[in-house]
């Protein structure tokens, strides 16, 4: 094979240190000098960073460019010099992934955050990767608009953040995930180099989809800047059916609802039942037709859950949103959060034998479950808690990182990593996957967040060396270390 | 065609034909130029020789081979694609995937199926149709184009405005890489680990690997359909329609629009629907979901329509009426051939809210250059299908519409949109490329083929732009330059969209 | 655009060099689309561009414009097609592919006129046979002596029959019976109309038919009297073409069309009725044969105008349902030459749903060839026997009778399913309506 040459990385800059040549160790306040004497003082400071890699806080460059020039800048010198680079929104993803090696300057996008441009005719929309996602989803909803992503997160996470680890929701039954929503990207690579994708229409085949490259690339091949949505109409109509019940009754319901032209927009089971009504699971069903249709479903459903004996509750308009929001919080809470995937018609007995196996090895866990689709998440909530607790990404980050893990895991940490191990190999036997969204560093130290890769290993790695050639970029933190 | 065949090494056709047997390989001379350019024309050249494999351990042996012999190759469905990519233009091995066509599992609980490449897209859904399934992308050669196909060009259709185009509805393939290797890419349920390779997979156009097994999702049948046919006057209410249905919250299924010469032509064709031959455009709008919801939603498009002057609104009453406007929408293409010996169709797209000033435009484009360009578009995605008249028999004629395409691409990328929509780049936009992507989008571009097809011997010369073309573009744009100065006091435009019985306007040929 | 006299007063430079080439405006046409290659049955089963509709033009044009000279790359594919125009039916820009490939064998029957004894078996049938009805009442009198006198059954038990190839052995037992005379000659020159006359019709009886099908066109006679056509049988009529047209022969085609333009000129009827689609489409399509010959050529188009097949007919006149019944299950096949030649599909089903009891049950791709296109099931045994497989395939579960409007197709089927041991009768349109109408008089 001919010998390939890195084409994005070694682009636009001149100062190239010599091939091979000797590494010079850069401490952070030169690091940080250099930064400032390219940026200017207010977009440099040399902070104590927890999340930046290491165990214990240390300090890192933190830079908050200015605009998209700036982190081209940042991202020329970082890669001149291998400085190791951590892009960062608002760090509400920083429990998902693998343990990051440390880095030595954290790349903030915090002050792009500018709506660029928003066509509502158009159903098209351009923001900046700092804005976040709610105040996007705020500003749209004034045009009666939304982009259809509901990714149980915390408010402040940004678009970008969101974009880069790809996380999805419930509505990716009907509307898909990032990948079926984003047509264009800004992306600054290591060395500066500024790459647009894709075309801010809705369609687009010129070239090759590297939009999509990007997405759920977790920072590792380049900084995105901007992001261009495609949108969607806001339902004009909310409504939440929310039905309980054991679980032969509920995966009877799902698989007559499966069966029928009913189209549900989400379609989560949960078990233990949402609301300790007593019944083992709960299904939730939105739907976002028109008024008269929607309704027509909710009918339907209520006739179906009396005929499989379920009890059933239907939630209008803001009550609706209020038991997505509880639902966002219960999932949030749990130190330990695992994103599935697995047959969505199989969902409910793969639930029912996960929590069986979890029983019988000592855990507890929760379960909410796409059974539309085939996606959902795995829980673990720390003992003793109930409801809503502080976002357990960022208690993930600093009190639990000692060797044996957090308190609630009593040292158990292994134990929970062979089961999530055995977990994986199940669901993965049937198609699917477990990948760790949040976890204590301990476990995180024992268990792979992502799993085996799978053949296309030796292309996942080449593309890695093509657009970061020096691994500058989040290094150690996505899928094989990578 | 471009001169003789390339010889093929006579160890490697020894190879291949014990690999696949006699009756699957052509290389004689006389049976290579049936293969010569696929569904765009204007580009041809003969392939080494023709195999026919059957599975994915074959192609892999195919492709082991044809690396070990440093001839290039390249990977071909239907034929049916529309810019060039499948055309052999340095004696590449064209590959046939048209054997394998087997669907090879389907799992209607979850909505999935597995296909080899061959298999023609209206069959899959064909062959769910009874448990109430379809495979959503639907391009206008759906009848005939393979999956295979429609991944590597990223394939769209009418109905993708609400159902998204392929790489929405391709789940996973079986890849065997341009160096034999066979990997696995994507996941039949959630997101895949690792970067998203199937995404750049699907639309690379043959360059990045040939998928031998595909897995796709289904899609439920919705339980009401209405499509509404709307007249216009004038295509500027038309346009207006499109962007206030879909300011109104309604995403229908699909929105399509032909103007007065697309009329003409498919009205000549076996699709006669009998268009008034003074409408100056033709809204197809679909709307889909749940009964009681598409009934609301219809009699909101049919209001919206009339608010915006059109002539007449009808809903179709009957599957066979529905069936028909489709038909006639679908093999608008084809029908040009009644009105015009030579076309070539552009496939830009523009954001909806430009498509008045665009299509103004390119009818001054017409004009000017003294050619006829009929529209026949996914107006709800803004993807625009100029069909611009030539005859390439007059000298000069086929030069001048490949200018005039050119043109109305560059018009497209300035309006803030894209060279293609789901054509794909193929051959024939490759010039078009530098339009849409500066050097450094290119670059990331080219590092990714680097990965997967480092000796580029995986369909080259595709996709990416090349000096060459470049200079031809600019010479094309030059004569079309000087034909617009003596064409400046060309008759009414309204005069070139109305032909004489004969399809032929007098003056333009 | 170039009109008829310009484009074949001359032969193009090219491959083509002798007159009545392949005409450039029919092939330019093609857009290279390929909505035909998946109604094509070569394409169906080989899935080789050079035998797909699409490639077999593109090759006619390379040849045309001398990029390709008239060898096997162009002669194999245009002999392979079975000319079932099927892919005419789905062509949006209207390219006559069945002209182009008759136009193209043509030129190779000009460059190399088949020779060694297939080109003898070739000229005794298409030249020396066909045309000649004294000579086809000779092969009518010796079939009929085969199967009167026990000959068939004598031979098939010695086991004779198994000299033939497998496929002319199943045709040959497939054989119907024989009658005396042929139509032309047993019914009367002149046979009125039951009741008010509505129309004269000329009944084109054929070759092959009228040796093998005469009581079909007894049946046509019996229907279009009833409803009220005066019928005349012209005696001077021959053989229409077709199958020297489909073999490349086109002198002796043309031949024999201007023998038919004459007699029927003289009859001066209202319509020409055939119940046979090969014959039906031939006649309707004569102008292309004479696209070199002005004065012929609107002689030929003021015959075609006139030419219907027999449902189309009585479609046109109107009938009145028949109240016998036939009570079976059926299914219709759609003759290539009848729904992508002639794009007479509705009026036959029509017809057969005015039948009391008989069961009309559709099959899938009812239009798709069965393989018999003319004599191509005995130039191409191997295709036409996949073609004829998944054509059995295809049948219905439980259905008695398939019904379809073309003498070849009822042979072609008949051998299948007798060669499967499956009772299914196989009848003419005609006939099963013929069948309610007799059955009507004996209840009156």
């Amino acid at each position: 094979m001919r010998r390939m040459e890195p084409r994005i990385g070694l682009e636009n800059h001149t100062d190239r240190p010599p091939r091979g040549g000797h590494q010079v160790s850069w401490s952070t306040d030169r690091i940080a000098g250099a930064l400032e004497s390219a940026l200017g003082r207010a977009a440099v400071r040399v902070v104590l960073d927890s999340a930046a890699g290491g165990d214990s806080p240390a300090p890192v460059a933190w830079t908050e460019p200015f605009s998209e020039e700036e982190v081209a800048e940042v991202l020329r010198l970082a890669h001149a010099h291998r400085w190791t680079v951590q892009p960062r929104g608002a760090g509400t993803q920083l429990a998902t992934g693998n343990l990051p090696q440390p880095v030595q300057v954290v790349l903030s996008l915090a002050r792009l955050h500018r709506l660029v441009s928003y066509s509502p005719a158009d159903l098209v929309v351009t923001v900046q990767a700092g804005m976040p996602l709610a105040t996007l989803a705020a500003e749209l909803a004034r045009s009666g608009q939304m982009l259809p992503l509901d990714p149980p997160v915390n408010p402040a996470a940004t678009v970008g953040g969101l974009a880069a680890t790809s996380t999805a929701g419930p509505r990716r039954l009907l509307y898909g995930s990032w990948r079926d929503q984003t047509i264009a990207l800004r992306v600054v690579c290591p060395g500066g180099s500024i790459v647009r994708t894709g075309a801010k229409v809705v369609k687009n085949v010129a070239g090759y989809d590297m939009t999509k490259l990007f997405l759920g690339s977790f920072g590792t091949l380049g900084v995105l800047t901007e992001i261009t949505f495609k949108l969607r109409p806001l339902p004009p109509h909310r409504a939440t059916c929310v039905l309980h019940g054991p679980a032969g009754a509920v995966a009877a319901l799902r698989q007559r609802l499966a069966a029928s032209p009913l189209i549900p927009s989400r379609l989560e089971a949960l078990t233990p039942a949402a609301d300790g009504t007593g019944g083992a699971w709960t299904l939730a069903v939105d739907c976002d037709e028109p008024q008269a249709a929607a309704s027509r479903q909710t009918e339907r459903l209520l006739q179906w859950a009396s005929d499989f004996g379920l009890q059933a509750l239907v939630h209008q308009g803001l009550a609706a949103d209020a038991w997505w929001q509880a639902w966002q919080q219960r999932l949030l809470a749990a130190p330990l959060r695992a994103r599935l995937a697995f047959p969505p018609a199989a969902g409910v007995a793969v639930g029912e034998w996960l929590r069986q196996d979890a029983a019988l090895r000592g855990w507890d866990i929760h379960l909410s479950l796409g059974v539309g689709h085939g996606c959902g998440w795995l829980t673990l909530p720390a003992p003793g808690q109930t409801g809503a607790a502080e976002p357990a990404s960022a208690a993930a980050t600093a009190a639990d990182s000692g060797e044996a893990g957090p308190a609630w895991l009593a040292g158990r940490t292994a134990e929970l990593a062979e089961a999530l191990r055995d977990w994986r190999e199940t669901l993965r036997a049937q198609g699917g996957s477990l990948v760790l969204e949040a976890a204590p560093r301990a476990l995180r130290r024992t268990i792979d967040s992502f799993g085996p890769v799978g053949s296309s290993w030796r292309l996942q790695q080449q593309i890695k060396q093509q657009f970061d050639p020096y691994a500058i970029l989040n290094p150690g933190r996505f899928v094989g270390g990578m | 065609m471009s001169g003789t065949a390339q010889v093929l090494d006579a160890r490697l056709l020894q190879a291949l034909l014990q690999t696949l047997g006699p009756r699957r390989v052509l290389h004689q001379p006389a049976h290579l130029h049936a293969y010569a350019c696929d569904g765009y024309v204007a580009q041809q050249g003969l392939p080494r020789a023709v195999v026919f494999p059957e599975t994915t351990e074959e192609v892999a042996a195919v492709v082991s081979l044809l690396n070990q012999y440093d001839v290039p190759f390249l990977p071909r469905g239907a034929g049916t694609g529309l810019s060039g990519g499948a055309t052999p233009l340095h004696g590449e091995v064209v590959i046939s995937l048209a054997r394998m066509n087997k669907l090879l599992a389907v799992d209607l609980e979850n909505l999935r199926a597995v296909v080899q490449p061959g298999l023609v897209n209206l069959w899959l859904t064909k062959r769910v149709a009874h448990a109430g399934c379809y495979y959503a992308p639907d391009p206008s050669s759906q009848s005939v184009c393979t999956l295979g196909g429609n991944l590597a060009e990223n394939a769209g259709g009418s109905h993708c405005l609400k159902y998204g185009v392929t790489t929405n509805h391709v789940l996973a393939a079986k890849v065997v890489l341009p160096n034999g290797e066979v990997v696995d890419l994507g996941a039949t349920y959630g997101d895949a680990v690792g970067y998203d390779l199937l995404g750049l997979l699907v639309g690379s156009e043959g360059t990045l690997g040939i998928a031998t097994e595909i897995t796709v999702r289904l899609l439920k049948k919705p339980e009401a359909v209405q499509t509404a046919l709307a007249l216009f006057d004038r295509v500027a209410d038309a346009s207006d329609t499109v962007s206030a249905i879909l300011r109104a919250g309604i995403v229908p299924a699909a929105i399509e629009m032909m103007d007065q010469l697309a009329m003409q032509a498919v009205d000549k064709s076996h699709y006669h629907v009998g268009y008034p031959p003074d409408a100056e455009a033709v809204l197809l709008i679909e709307v889909d979901g749940l009964a009681g919801g598409v009934e609301e939603q219809m009699r909101r498009v049919v209001e919206l329509c009339r608010q915006h002057a059109a002539r007449s609104v009808q809903v179709a009453q009957c599957e066979e009426e529905r069936a028909l406007w489709w038909s006639s929408r679908k093999m608008a293409f084809g029908a040009t051939g009644r009105i015009s010996p030579d076309y070539i169709v552009q496939d830009g797209v523009i954001p909806r809210t430009r498509l008045t000033e665009v299509l103004q435009y390119i009818a001054d484009l017409s004009r000017n250059s003294g050619l006829r360009i009929a529209n026949v578009f996914h107006a709800g995605d803004g993807n625009l299908h100029p069909l611009i008249c030539y005859d390439a028999r007059i000298p000069g004629q086929a030069e001048l519409a490949a200018a005039v395409g050119s043109q109305i691409l560059r018009a497209c990328v300035d309006a803030g949109g894209s060279i293609t929509g789901e054509h794909g780049v193929g051959v024939e936009k490759r010039a078009e490329m530098t339009y849409q992507f500066c050097d450094a989008d290119l670059a990331a571009q080219e590092a990714v083929r680097l990965v997967f097809n480092p000796r580029n011997l995986c369909n080259p010369g595709k996709l990416f732009p090349t000096p060459g073309r470049c200079s031809e573009v600019r010479q094309s744009a030059w004569l079309a330059a000087q034909f617009a100065a003596v064409s400046a006091g060309f008759p009414e435009q309204t005069r070139i969209l109305a032909p004489d019985r004969q399809g032929r306007q007098d003056g333009v040929y | 655009m170039a009109s008829d006299q310009v484009t074949t007063a001359a032969p193009r430079n090219g491959a083509f060099l002798w007159p009545d080439a392949p005409a450039p405006e029919q092939y330019e046409v093609c857009v290279h689309c390929g909505f035909c290659l998946e109604v094509c049955p070569t394409y169906q089963e080989w899935r080789d561009e050079n035998h797909s509709p699409r490639g077999r033009v593109f090759l006619i044009q390379a040849a045309a414009e001398g990029r390709l000279s008239l060898d096997a790359a162009v002669v194999d594919p245009v002999f392979t097609c079975l000319d079932c125009r099927a892919c005419e039916s789905v062509c949006p820009s209207g390219v006559p592919v069945g002209h182009l490939i008759e136009a193209a064998r043509g030129q190779v029957y000009h460059a190399d006129p088949p020779r060694g004894w297939r080109g003898a078996l070739a000229r005794l049938f298409l030249r020396g046979l066909f045309p000649h009805p004294r000579r086809l009442g000779v092969v009518r009198a010796l079939l009929r002596l085969w199967q009167r006198f026990g000959l068939q059954c004598l031979a098939q038990r010695l086991g004779l029959l198994r000299l033939l190839p497998p496929h002319l052995r199943a045709l040959a037992v497939a054989l119907p019976e024989v009658t005396a005379r042929p139509a032309r000659l047993s019914l009367p020159e002149r046979l009125p109309a039951a009741g008010p006359r509505k129309g004269r019709v000329a009944l084109f009886t054929g070759c092959v038919m009228d040796v093998l099908f005469t009581p079909v066109h007894e049946a046509t006679v019996r229907v279009a009297q009833r409803h009220g056509l005066e019928v005349v049988v012209p005696r001077d009529q021959v053989c229409c073409g077709a199958l020297q047209v489909h073999a490349g022969d086109r002198p002796q085609a043309q031949a024999l069309a201007r023998r038919n333009i004459t007699v029927f000129a003289e009859s001066g009827v209202d319509y020409i009725a055939v119940n046979a689609a090969g014959c039906g489409a031939m006649l309707k399509e004569y102008p292309e044969l004479f696209r070199g010959d002005p004065a012929w050529h609107a002689r030929a188009q003021a015959f075609a105008q006139r030419v219907r097949d027999i449902a189309e007919l009585l479609a046109e006149v109107g009938t009145e349902p028949p109240r016998g019944r036939v009570p079976q299950r059926a299914t219709y096949h759609d003759a290539c030459h009848l729904c992508h030649a002639q794009g007479v599909r509705v009026q036959p089903r029509q017809l057969l749903r005015s039948v009391p009891g008989l069961e009309l049950v559709e099959m899938p791709d009812a239009e798709r060839c069965c393989g018999s296109a003319g004599v191509y099931n005995l130039t191409h045994p191997e295709m036409a026997q996949t073609l004829l497989t998944r054509k059995l395939d295809d049948l219905p579960p439980g259905v008695e009778m398939v019904i379809t409007g073309n003498p070849g197709c009822i042979l072609q089927l008949r051998a299948g399913l007798a060669q499967r041991g499956q009772r299914i009768a196989v009848r003419h349109t005609v006939e099963v309506l013929d069948a309610a109408y007799q059955q009507e008089e004996e209840q009156a």
